[in-house]
This record gives structure tokens, C-alpha cells and sequence, in this order.
């Protein structure tokens, strides 16, 4: 008789849900061989002392790069030495203003995703010098707006809007809601941010896959360590990461 | 005798049920607090043999927070020690959490001493399990708490327990510069 190991029954001590939820973590997804056209090129606004959202801007770039082979992230700001170094990431971070920001973007080859960190208050100018794709050809898809799972997170991203709107016109806007406890509570949050953004502001806000709270994540990005780092596609919000990646990229023109 | 060797034979014992597993700049620990087992991590700065440490209660009481990340951006040389402080994060309840924190709802003002008696007893033992590090410098170990972390360790924070500084900051949303303000207080 075939001896078992601790793996052969460890099953039966896990509860059902959570078997489930990990197939479903690891599950094959639909429609994830390469993506062909060109890569997209989003802009993320954030602070340099918001390093959650660094973090997570180059985590994202990992994912686009899980796909597309490499993927570049243009800061306009020195970035934290405790950023984790993504595998097909190259970050290039220093003081500068927006123009060269967005020239470093243009330089960018097409087939290569690139994601540009630039402050809040810099973004209108960005996005007057590096329009979006429709109008220049190579520019910008998307602004991806990093949304706390919280109501003062909704209410910072509605005021970020506020000051952002004379510049959206025509700009593909993706709220990403990050730390919620349940799908339910991301999806409410971001319902509730696009419906105020409606209304106070007149824009039309997309509702990106959310990166749930996850203190495995938390603590990988506390030890400097990408989320990439394990190869199989199985880590904390690795696959929130690429349902994201795969949504950011450019739409066909109709 | 070595100095490691030396503050190896001073380090404390573990309080009751006290774990440390330490993996790189990482250590896991894990305690009993009034039969309740708490769950921690502490990461050490990147350089430096026994550094100051700081037990930081973040501004939701959950260790998964981005001030913890900033206070490791900000607080260079010094270990960063986190944990879910009562009815937080992985401690958190449905039905209680919401209730207990919201100060118009009646059951927060029945709970609020015995919250404040898990929460002190809760920073005793984490401080107590920090001390026994022997990776960390005992006799510099801070307490910082910011919003609802500064709420809940107030009552702990008042009283002696020999910390070296204890910053309590009601406000939830700190800035760089205090992040600052607080590396300048802290020992190095």
C-alpha cells in the first residue's frame, strides 16, 4: 500500500470555503495568453509619501509584464529605497517636471506597458502634454485613481476628482479601490465613488477589479519583496494584479 | 563574551505562550494576552545589530496599513513592530467592531473599560515579547500609536512601563513631516 504524506490529507483539515477560494485562487483564467496591439500607458496619480501607492503602481507593472515581457514606470519624484524591485520592472525615478515626465513617456516604445507616478496637482499638466492615445497616437489610456476602501478614502478621491476634472475631458478614468474586506464592500465603494463623481462633477468613472486586504501582501511590501517574486502566479493579489492589467489594456476605436 | 553574546544571556523570558520565529529582517511573534493570542511582526532596518524598535498602533488598529510602510520609510535604523490591535483587522468582528468604535452607539460606552483593560494588556505583552527579542535592543523600545490606535493605547501610554518615548497622535491622517517629528523623538 502507497504511503501518504501530510499533503495527501491536509484537506481534511481545511474547511471547505477556504479549498474552494484557493482553487479559485489558482485556478486557470480565461483569456490569458498574450495580448497583442499595443501596451497601455496609465498614469497614476500619487505623492511620493503615499508609498502604498508606489508599491502597488510597480507591483501593477509587474503584472503588465508578466504578460508583455518588460514594463517601465516613469516617476517624477525620487521614489523610496524600500520599494521592492519587480522582476521586468525598470523604474526610473528623479525630480522632474511634467513635460519631461511626459517626453520620458513618449519615448517609451509602443509594445512596452508603462505606467507614469506623477502628484495629484501636476496631473492636468501631464495630461495636456501627453494626451490620450485616441487624440495623439501614443498617448495616455487611462488614469487609474488608487481609491483607500474607506468613506474618508472615497471622499480623498472625490475631492483629487474635483480638482482633476477640467482636465479628464475625454480621459479614460478607472477608480481602483485597494484594502477592502470583501468583494462586496470594493464593488459598494466603488458604485458609490463613480455615482458621486457623476454626479458632483459630470464624470464617468470605470470601476477597476479591486485589490482586496490581504496582510500577506502588507507584509511582503513591509520587507521590500514583490508580490512577483514567487513565479506561480499564486501570491498575495497577484491575481487581482493581472484581472487589473488585463482591463487597463487600450480599446480598439469603434 | 561578544556584545551579541552579552545581550543574548541578558534577554528577557517570553511572556505566556510567547513565540518569535525570526526569517531575514522579518520576525513572526505570537503571545497570549487574557487568553486571547496575539499575532505580530517586527522588520528590522536593513543595517545595524540590535536596533531600537517601535511598537506602532496603526490609525484603524490594523497591523496591514500603510502607515506602517511610511513609519519604515521614515524611521531609518529603527525596527518597526506591528500587530491588529483589539476588534481589528484579523481580530475584527461583525457584529462588535462597528459598533464598539462608534462613540454614539450605546455599546461602545458598556465596552469602552474593558476595551481599554484587553488593549493595555495586549501592549504589555507585545512590549514584554519585543524585550525578549533578542535581535532588538530592549532598552529602546518607543511606542507610537496614531488614531484609533493612539484612542486605544492611551490608557497604556500613561502609565510607566519604562518605554524610551511614547508618541500618541489622535489625528488619523499624519503627514510627512510628523512622521519626522516623531524620528526626532525617538531613540538612537
Amino acid at each position: 500500500m502507497a504511503r501518504k504524506n501530510l499533503g495527501d490529507v491536509l484537506h481534511y483539515f481545511i474547511p471547505e470555503d477556504e479549498q474552494s477560494e484557493a482553487r479559485a485562487r489558482t485556478a486557470p483564467e480565461p483569456g490569458t495568453s498574450a495580448p497583442a496591439g499595443p501596451a497601455p500607458r496609465v498614469c497614476l496619480p500619487a505623492s511620493p509619501d503615499r508609498l502604498l501607492w508606489c508599491a502597488l503602481a510597480l507591483e501593477l507593472a509587474g503584472a503588465l509584464a508578466a504578460e508583455r515581457g518588460c514594463a517601465r514606470v516613469e516617476a517624477s519624484f525620487p521614489t523610496s529605497a524600500l520599494l521592492p524591485e519587480v522582476p521586468g520592472v525598470e523604474l526610473r525615478a528623479g525630480e522632474r517636471p511634467p513635460a519631461a515626465l511626459a517626453s520620458a513617456l513618449a519615448a517609451v516604445p509602443s509594445e512596452e506597458p508603462a505606467l507614469a507616478l506623477e502628484r495629484p496637482e501636476r496631473v492636468p499638466e501631464l495630461l495636456a502634454r501627453h494626451p490620450q492615445r485616441a487624440r495623439a497616437g501614443r498617448g495616455l489610456d487611462a488614469l487609474l485613481l488608487p481609491v483607500d476602501a474607506s468613506p474618508a478614502g472615497v471622499a480623498r478621491a472625490l475631492r483629487m476628482l474635483r480638482e482633476l476634472a477640467p482636465a479628464l475631458a475625454g480621459v479614460r478614468v478607472c477608480a481602483w479601490v485597494v484594502g477592502a474586506r470583501t468583494a462586496l464592500e470594493a464593488t459598494e465603494l466603488g458604485e458609490r465613488l463613480a455615482a458621486a463623481a457623476r454626479r458632483q462633477h459630470g464624470l464617468a468613472i470605470e470601476v477597476a477589479p479591486a485589490l482586496p486586504r490581504d496582510p500577506a501582501l502588507f507584509r511582503a511590501l513591509l520587507r521590500g519583496e514583490s508580490l512577483h517574486a514567487s513565479d506561480d502566479g499564486s501570491g498575495a493579489g497577484a491575481r487581482e494584479l493581472r484581472a487589473l492589467s488585463r482591463s487597463l489594456s487600450p480599446r480598439r476605436a469603434a | 563574551m561578544s556584545r551579541q553574546a552579552r545581550a543574548r544571556s541578558k534577554a528577557r523570558p517570553l511572556p505566556a505562550g510567547g513565540v518569535l520565529l525570526a526569517d531575514g529582517r522579518e520576525t513572526r511573534w505570537s503571545a497570549l494576552s487574557r487568553g486571547e493570542r496575539l499575532h505580530g511582526w517586527t522588520f528590522r532596518p536593513a543595517r545595524g545589530e540590535r536596533p531600537a524598535a517601535v511598537l506602532l498602533c496603526t490609525p484603524d488598529g490594523a497591523a496591514a496599513h500603510e502607515l506602517a510602510l511610511r513609519a519604515r520609510a521614515a524611521w531609518q535604523g529603527h525596527a518597526v513592530a506591528v500587530f491588529d490591535l483589539v476588534l481589528c483587522g484579523s481580530r475584527r468582528s461583525d457584529k462588535l467592531s462597528a459598533q464598539v468604535f462608534d462613540p454614539a452607539a450605546p455599546l461602545a460606552a458598556r465596552l469602552r473599560a474593558d476595551l481599554a483593560a484587553q488593549t493595555a494588556a495586549d501592549l504589555a505583552t507585545a512590549t514584554a515579547l519585543l524585550r525578549a527579542d533578542p535581535a532588538l535592543d530592549a532598552a529602546r523600545l518607543s511606542l507610537v500609536g496614531v488614531g484609533l490606535g493612539a484612542v486605544l493605547a492611551r490608557e497604556f501610554g500613561a502609565a510607566d512601563h519604562g518605554l524610551a518615548a511614547v508618541v500618541l497622535e489622535p489625528d488619523a491622517a499624519p503627514d510627512d513631516a510628523w512622521l519626522r517629528a516623531v524620528a526626532a523623538r525617538l531613540p538612537r
